[in-house]
């Protein structure tokens, strides 16, 4: 009796495989920003190329570059930036030139009762004891919140109260328990537990793009898949306008 | 090569070994005396974060230690405390991960002391702390070597949780452990094999000075 | 003067039997308690000493009440004025001879007087792991009175010692125990030893008292 049940559950399941497998598995490493956008950009994928599914890994766009440089399998790369991106193209290991899918936007977030009136100048504010950002050198969010504090001139003088984050990810994950604010990409406000903080003006607002060189994103199909139909489909979706849609639904802007 | 993260994981070694050792051997002790059913309840807790992924250990260290949490606010208008992203943090933080390696230590070398020479003392007059002090603790030697050094090399090494709550401030909470990982980040890998190098040999002549100490005491 | 009434249940295995006595005994009395092993004997010493806890009793020594079952009186081992020499001695590995001694007993005067009573001033600087069996039973035995107990309990004190030595520190302990005038109960399985060294005894047989024997 028991036996047969699960027969019947382990045949139901390889049924769900095969339809799985049916469809071919594009493997893409994603920039931790890109998180939010996941399921409505797999999404819209899967109904321009019904043939083929996208499966992102995250990490921060400096981590997964030294993975694909070590060999890690992945097919294309969409990195947070162009710099991390065009590494990849130097060192031979990408089909193709760096293309840019989208421009990021960095806010600054917090889920306290500060005054954001001023804008980056509340980081000076004695209410705020630690804020968030990820690593300059290895997220570009991280970089260009960097570059804005110093264009505005008080980069040096909260660096003492920085909690380092390694990528947008974990800076968003500061900023949701123990820091009292941070910088992270706009996309980040669609995400599930940030939601209820969506309320521009009372816990965020976006850094003004004047203080800091555009986050220009860029993406490349790695050496290793440059016969794969997948990752060429793929790359196809990235500029396509069904895509230019959901990015633009989750507060990117267009490549320019 | 900026070497304050060297001075971070020491301090972080010593501090972690030196609370747990006067924190654990009070609990060895009761957990290897006693005979009631609540030890094993405690000491399965207590040696949890061995099997405990140290990224979930943190990253519930960190909501613990936000003030949006009971915790958190409770040690801030309490104390005026905030754990997250200090030094303080990063060390109760390596206490809870070590805690299972002293722990072990101690309770077997506890253990191993034969229960007639407690009881010796016991019947010449001596409370349980003198008894301690005198009798269990000088004949059980061996024992707290390998807990100190398990712990101090445990914590030295510690990322997972260093990573989640520290915030990687220089000279604060940057680790050579975290260092190492920036720098590999950054596609520094020389900086990495600095980092790297200076931390395998310290710690392999560190572990050949406590094995010979070890082995020394093994033999009176 | 010292007078016990002890019950407990014991479990040997899947064999279990009660413990059950009744003794008076005159300062300064050395009695002998024979019995095999696993009769109680030894728990019969530890319920005096303390670390074991009769199910039902009273334990009184001098002025003083140790235990009383009716009263929920039960001082700890540390409280009580005894000597406890086990069977394998349980000498501290971390101090000399001397140290064991002194443990008990902080008065140099009063240790070099003890280690004279049972003859051990050459081995005072000695540890327990350099000695022999016979000198470590000596030394047991001088910590044991260092604080001058009311009562000396000796857990099969010459079991582990060869034949040779048996006999010459049997009379050792009967030499010291008169010199001391400590009262002391011994236990042994040694029919022998016990009508050599003690003025009374009794036999224990499952927890009970089987007979007494001659002195």
């Amino acid at each position: 009796m028991i036996s047969k049940a699960v027969l019947t559950v382990l045949l139901a399941l390889a049924g769900l495989g095969g339809q799985a497998f049916s469809q071919q598995k594009v493997s893409v490493a994603a920039a931790a920003n890109l998180a939010a956008v996941k399921d409505d950009l797999g999404a819209a994928f899967a109904k321009k190329h019904p043939a083929y599914s996208a499966e992102f890994t995250f990490g921060s766009s400096g981590a997964l570059v030294t993975q694909i440089l070590n060999g890690a399998p992945f097919q294309v790369f969409m990195s947070a930036d162009t710099g991390f991106a065009q590494r990849l193209v130097d060192e031979g290991r990408a089909a193709g030139d760096a293309k840019v899918y989208a421009t990021g936007k960095l806010i600054f977030l917090t889920t306290r009762d500060l005054d954001l009136s001023k804008g980056l100048s509340v980081l000076l504010d004695p209410k705020l004891t630690r804020w968030a950002n990820s690593n300059p050198e290895t997220a570009p969010y991280g970089r260009a919140a960097k570059e804005a504090l110093e264009k505005a001139g008080i980069y040096a003088s909260s660096l003492p109260k920085l909690a380092l984050a390694q990528n947008v990810a974990q800076s968003l994950q500061f900023i949701m328990t123990a820091a009292d604010g941070g910088f992270v990409n706009k996309s980040a406000l669609y995400s599930k537990d940030v939601r209820a903080y969506d309320v521009e003006g009372e816990y965020w607002f976006e850094v003004d793009p004047a203080l800091y060189a555009p986050i220009e994103q860029a993406f490349v199909v790695i050496d290793g898949a440059k016969s794969s139909p997948g990752a060429a489909a793929f790359a196809d979706f990235l500029l396509s306008s069904e895509a230019a849609a959901v990015f633009a639904a989750y507060g990117y802007g267009k490549p320019k | 090569m900026d070497p304050s993260p060297f001075l971070v994981s020491l301090r972080l070694g010593a501090c972690v070994t030196a609370i747990l050792l006067v924190l654990a051997f009070p609990l060895a002790w009761a957990l290897a005396r006693t005979r009631r059913p609540w030890a094993i309840a405690v000491e399965s807790l207590a040696t949890l974060p061995l099997v405990l992924s140290p990224t979930v250990l943190g990253f519930y260290l960190l909501s613990a230690m936000s003030p949006r949490s009971p915790f958190g606010a409770f040690l801030l208008s309490a104390f005026g405390l905030r754990l997250a992203f200090s030094f303080e943090g990063i060390v109760l933080g390596g206490c809870v991960s070590g805690l299972p390696f002293m722990l072990t230590a101690l309770k077997a070398g506890i253990s191993g002391v034969s229960r007639n020479i407690v009881e010796a003392s016991y019947s010449l007059g001596k409370g349980r702390v003198e008894t301690a002090l005198r009798v269990v603790i000088p004949n059980m030697k061996g024992a707290f070597l390998a807990g100190l050094v398990t712990t101090f090399a445990h914590a030295i090494g510690e990322f997972g949780i260093v990573l989640m709550i520290g915030g990687s401030i220089p000279g604060v909470t940057r680790t050579v452990s975290i260092a190492v990982y920036e720098r590999v980040e950054a596609l520094d890998f020389a900086g990495a094999q600095a980092y790297a190098i200076v931390l395998v040999v310290a710690s392999y002549v560190t572990m050949l000075a406590l094995n010979a100490l070890q082995r020394a005491e093994a033999r009176r | 003067m010292i007078g016990f009434r002890i019950a407990k249940r014991l479990r040997a295995g899947r064999h279990s039997f009660d413990l059950e006595l009744e003794r008076e005994l005159a300062d300064g009395a050395f009695l002998g308690v024979l019995g095999p092993s696993g009769s109680g004997k030894t728990t019969l010493l530890r319920c005096l000493a303390g670390h074991e806890r009769p199910d039902s009793g009273r334990i009184g020594v001098g002025q003083e009440l140790w235990y009383d079952s009716s009263s929920g009186a039960c001082v700890p081992p540390r409280l009580r004025s005894v000597g406890f020499v086990p069977q394998d001695y349980a000498l501290f590995p971390n101090m000399t001879v001397l140290g064991n001694i002194l443990y008990a007993d902080p008065d140099r005067e009063n240790a070099r007087e003890l280690l004279s009573l049972v003859r051990l001033e050459k081995q005072a600087g000695l540890f327990p792991r350099e000695l022999s069996g016979g000198q470590k039973q000596r030394t047991a035995l001088a910590r044991a009175l260092a604080r001058r107990p009311a009562i000396l309990l000796l857990d099969e004190p010459l079991s582990a010692l060869d034949e040779e030595l048996r006999e010459e520190l049997g009379d050792e302990l009967g030499r010291i125990q008169r010199a001391s005038g400590v009262t002391a109960i011994m236990v042994s399985h040694s029919r022998h030893e016990i009508s050599r060294l003690c003025d009374e005894s009794i036999e224990l047989r499952d927890g009970r008292l089987a007979g007494f024997l001659p002195t």
